[in-house]
């Protein structure tokens, strides 16, 4: 079923052009944040779009705005947080100031999970007091009555959680921080949402649940046509599952295509250098080539291309501040010497 | 007389107790040596023991039993004062860098204040070694008199390193030094140690969760599940063709592109060490357990230069 959405994805690229509108689309999206010595503009000028069952990869270093950039198009920043540019869900418009649209939408039509899924559980409440209270305010069942339990039973399961019933009576502090991500799963799609977002929904567990958790997205993604947002710093997360993915760099997406495709030939150089500093765990060992000097702050963002600093091929021209352009199939990349096919 | 490796560890345990007094052996036996100038690697999930090792052997964690010897010298047993000589020798480098700082010292105080503790050189001479150091380790002058939080974690991380290196050490025990860095300074500090290692004729002993990183900076590696090592040989060989379930599994769960419907996956989790498993501690969880691995714990056995706790190594690859 992904690969017939990817194709369709792919037939249809950019997908914005496609006859439906998409499940999400963000166009333009801006955040900035005062600060005590000026504005700082955290999110400059972001455009993406999602389709059901798809799976996109954000994936940045620290500061780069991703994190940022989901909390926006779930309204979650708080007001004194600017937000401009445009959000539509399904279709509809909503304005990123609207609070109560947004908190319409959260948790059935968007939802999220986060980083650490101990601290999104409260300590003194049992996993059955967190569901029967998400099921409730999503309209499902009575309070107390045994269809609220066996809802609560069908969404551990769903989330992959084994021995759900043992679960439902433990507190957040009884159980592993997978078992806690898993948890924070099922809460997520108690009101049945289209869009998940995941802010590095995997970076606290180890490797061998990292791989679990990535499964279980995967799958639901496959089987329920649930779209994901996957936020990463880790490129191989995001290549494990990903079927698009936009690279971000101070406060802007700087290329986006199909993984495979962005992965295997990166069109920008921030990309290439991304992953040629990371060790590889197959193939002949090889130098690492480390990115030189350190991502600008916020509030100090040269005037042309912003990883011009640290790039390896920068020349005059870019001192002028380069666009997205195509760079192959459903591919764009902001730089002016990104390679274009066709 | 071959000369004896810079260190040597002999049946290593270290004892935790929870509120009820109850043992928890987070490192249960484990041995390794590591050759001067060589790089140990230590890789294995939350809670395998692996800093707890690390920190016995330089004398930081509690309770427990087994010997630790430095150039053939017993050091487990030392109290303060006799380790004192040993600190010059041998430096520690942790994960958070800035819980490794004292946030009230400049830059260049802080790297300047071992030498100072062990009595070396006059005040100009430490001022010089330490600016040396970290022009070494790439700050910049103008951030010498800096405080820690004015500084990007790279730039912390690397101020950690000039301080472990000021007084020279011989050997230098890492625990998850990168982990907590962003992927393009990563690779930064990972070329920063290779070269102060090849540098100073470093001996490490590297401890990561990180598989591609543990391959990049180590000769030999030791894979520890539930404060034992299931695995240890040369890095190459090993990640090439694990022999044990568990290395094998732990390759297959890196995160990459492709193939993630023919590699591993494990199920469930790891068992508590408090409550350590009869048999084989991996058997609950290894896709290649037979009867005999529930019943019987299997040793560290040595075969084709590497050593393997597993009655069934490579059973997975027949499978395949």
């Amino acid at each position: 079923m992904r690969d017939a959405v990817q194709e369709s994805l792919q037939a249809t690229a950019p997908p914005r052009s496609a006859a439906a509108a998409p499940l999400l689309e963000v166009a333009d999206l801006a955040v900035r944040f005062s600060a005590e010595d000026g504005p700082v503009q955290a999110v400059r000028g972001v455009d993406l779009a999602l389709a059901a069952g798809e799976i996109l990869g954000i994936v940045g270093e620290s500061g780069s705005g991703k994190s940022v950039t989901c909390q926006a198009l779930l309204g979650l920043l708080p007001p004194s947080a600017a937000v401009a540019g445009r959000i539509a869900v399904d279709g509809a418009p909503v304005a990123p100031g609207d609070a109560d649209g947004f908190a319409a939408l959260r948790g059935t039509a968007l939802s999220m999970i986060f980083q650490d899924p101990m601290s999104a559980l409260d300590p003194l409440m049992s996993v059955r007091g967190h569901l029967m209270q998400r099921l409730r305010r999503h309209g499902a069942g009575a309070p107390g009555g045994g269809a609220d339990e066996a809802a609560a039973l069908a969404l551990l399961s769903s989330a992959g959680v084994p021995d759900p019933g043992r679960v439902l009576d433990a507190y957040a502090h009884q159980l592993s921080g997978g078992l806690c991500q898993r948890v924070a799963i099922a809460l997520a799609l108690a009101g049945r949402p289209r869009l998940l977002v995941a802010d590095e929904p995997t970076t606290a567990l180890d490797v061998t649940i990292q791989a679990q958790v990535l499964d279980l997205l995967a799958d639901l993604s496959a089987e329920r046509g649930l779209a994901v947002i996957l936020i990463s710093h880790d490129l191989g997360v995001v290549a494990e599952i990903c079927d698009r993915i936009a690279v971000m760099y101070a406060g802007q997406v700087v290329e986006t295509g199909p993984a495979e495709a962005v992965l295997s030939a990166p069109a920008h150089p921030y990309t290439r250098a991304l992953l040629a500093s990371r060790p590889r765990l197959d193939g002949p060992r090889q130098a690492l080539r480390p990115i030189p000097g350190a991502a600008p702050a916020p509030g100090e963002l040269p005037a042309g291309c912003a990883f011009a600093p640290r790039c390896p091929a920068a020349v005059e021209t870019c001192a002028g501040a380069p666009t997205l352009r195509g760079a192959g199939p459903g591919r764009l990349a902001r730089c002016h010497f990104a390679p274009s096919h066709g | 007389m071959a000369e004896p490796p810079r260190l040597a560890v002999t049946d290593l345990t270290v004892t935790y107790r929870d509120r009820q007094r109850r043992a928890l052996r987070a490192v249960d036996g484990v041995s390794l040596t590591v050759a001067r100038g060589e790089t140990l690697g230590i890789v294995g999930e939350s809670g395998c023991g692996k800093s707890s090792l690390a920190r016995r052997v330089v004398g930081l964690a509690g309770e427990g039993g087994g010997t630790v010897l430095y150039d053939g010298q017993r050091i487990d047993s030392l109290d303060a004062a006799a380790w004192k000589p040993l600190r010059r020798r041998i430096q520690y480098v942790f994960q958070d860098p800035l819980g490794a700082l004292d946030p009230r010292m400049s830059v260049r105080a802080q790297v300047a204040e071992p030498l100072t503790i062990h009595g070396l050189g006059d005040r100009a001479a430490q001022r010089a070694k330490a600016e040396a150091l970290l022009a070494d380790v790439g700050i910049a002058p103008h951030l010498f008199e800096a405080a820690p939080s004015a500084l990007s974690g790279g730039q912390r991380q690397r101020v950690v390193l000039a301080r472990a290196l000021v007084l020279e050490p011989e050997l230098l025990l890492c625990d998850e030094p990168v982990s907590a860095l962003d992927v393009s300074i990563q690779a930064q500090i990972l070329c920063l140690l290779e070269d102060l290692r090849a540098r100073h004729a470093l001996t490490m002993l590297f401890i990561s969760h990180d598989l591609a990183v543990v391959r990049h900076v180590s000769h030999r590696v030791g894979v520890m599940y539930l404060g034992r090592i299931v695995e240890t040989g040369a890095v190459d060989d090993i990640f090439a063709r694990p022999a044990h379930p568990y290395t094998r599994a732990l390759l297959d769960a890196a995160p990459r592109s492709g193939g993630r419907a023919s590699r591993l996956r494990l199920e469930g989790e790891t068992p508590s060490a408090a409550d350590r498993p009869r048999g084989c501690a991996f058997a609950a969880r290894c896709p290649a357990r037979r009867a005999r691995c529930l019943e019987d714990d299997p040793a560290l056995t040595a075969q084709n230069g590497r050593a393997v706790a597993c009655h069934f190594p490579y059973a997975l690859e027949a499978a395949a």
